[in-house]
């Protein structure tokens, strides 16, 4: 059986996405080129915070018709000249799902592929307020696409829960 | 040799007017023709590993016997062989930072042969990195002018990239010399 692999649109509103963005200020640069280059912030409690956790968990419990528990929350902006390697990713041994939370102002030509054996079996599209959740294993690696400098100024923002 | 060993961030060297008619090189791009290779690390147009054209195979004879003798001069590392594959970069394409490094492949020089484009790029530099434990800092910066022949050292050091072709057609012949 072939893990989860699910994508939903519009998972929060506008105006929460806007005020959890706004919300995240502490990055720092990530800059191991080989690996990749983009910017990451722990995500600090906050009411925005919890009314997120609270609707992405509710879809994903849902979806897989059990309580999700989150266990670990990050944030990563990617600017034009960014991108994450496949190879900058973790080995998933326990399983979690993984949840992909776009708080991009704008749609972005840009996406998260999931590769398994080094083939994209799913495509994240940068759609704000989408909702990406994908069960983990170790034979599936991720990679964020290069975001090009042909548009200079694009931001895209990615909540990134790992969730059991 | 004392020029390729100082040469920083790692041994490389730029020799332009590398070749006596690069217009008839750009000639058998036609023939090869490119398909477009997509993966985490870059977006291109090359022609297959192998070239399908007798012409290209040609190519390949030619500069083999022009350049693995000196190079295995100065560079003081023995090769005899080289593959070849024709690139083309267009706005948007790009092959990010990497080593070229993998056991078992044996490469021991990387070089691109930048060719006389019908439009002109700008971008699609190759960007050479020095690296450390907590960091990589661009070191050196090659344009990619027609004609010019750039070859660096494989290693677990070597890392560098092509910037992103911003406007225009980057047009390269390019593989690794073998021992």
């Amino acid at each position: 059986m072939f893990p989860t692999a699910e994508l939903v649109a519009g998972a929060i509103d506008v105006t929460t996405a806007t005020e959890l963005r706004g919300s995240i200020t502490n990055y720092r640069r990530y800059a191991l080129l080989d690996r990749g280059s983009y910017q990451v912030a722990d995500v600090g409690q906050s009411n925005v915070l919890d009314r997120t956790m609270s609707r992405v968990l509710g879809l994903a419990g849902e979806l897989l018709g059990r309580v999700v528990v989150a266990h670990e929350i990050r944030a990563l902006r990617l600017e034009a000249g960014d991108y994450l390697l496949a190879r900058h990713d973790r080995v998933h041994e326990d399983r979690p799902l993984e949840l992909v939370l776009d708080l991009s102002p704008v749609p972005v030509a840009a996406e998260i592929q999931y590769r398994r054996l080094g083939q994209v079996f799913f495509r994240v599209p940068a759609s704000p307020r989408s909702l990406a959740i994908v069960q983990r294993t170790p034979a599936i690696t991720c990679n964020h696409t290069y975001i090009s400098k042909l548009r200079l100024g694009v931001e895209v923002v990615r909540l990134v829960v790992l969730a059991r | 040799m004392r020029t390729w060993c100082a040469a920083t961030p790692f041994p490389h060297l730029v020799i332009d007017d590398a070749a006596i008619d690069p217009e008839a090189l750009l000639a058998l791009l036609e023939e090869e023709g490119v398909a477009r290779y997509e993966g985490d690390l870059f977006v291109f147009e090359a022609s297959p590993p192998e070239p399908r054209s007798a012409e290209l195979r040609r190519v390949r004879e030619d500069f083999t016997a022009a350049y693995c003798e000196p190079l295995s001069r100065i560079t003081g590392t023995q090769v005899t062989r080289i593959d070849m594959r024709a690139y083309a970069y267009r706005p948007g394409h790009y092959l990010l930072p990497h080593t070229d490094h993998q056991d078992g492949l044996a490469r021991q020089l990387a070089y691109a042969y930048y060719l006389p484009s019908p439009d002109e790029p700008a971008g699609g530099e190759l960007e050479l990195f020095t690296v450390t434990d907590d960091a990589t800092t661009s070191a050196s910066l090659i344009l990619p002018r027609p004609n010019r022949l750039s070859i660096f050292e494989v290693g677990d050091h070597s890392l560098h990239q092509v910037r992103e072709v911003l406007a225009g057609l980057r047009l390269s012949l390019a593989g690794w010399f073998y021992p």
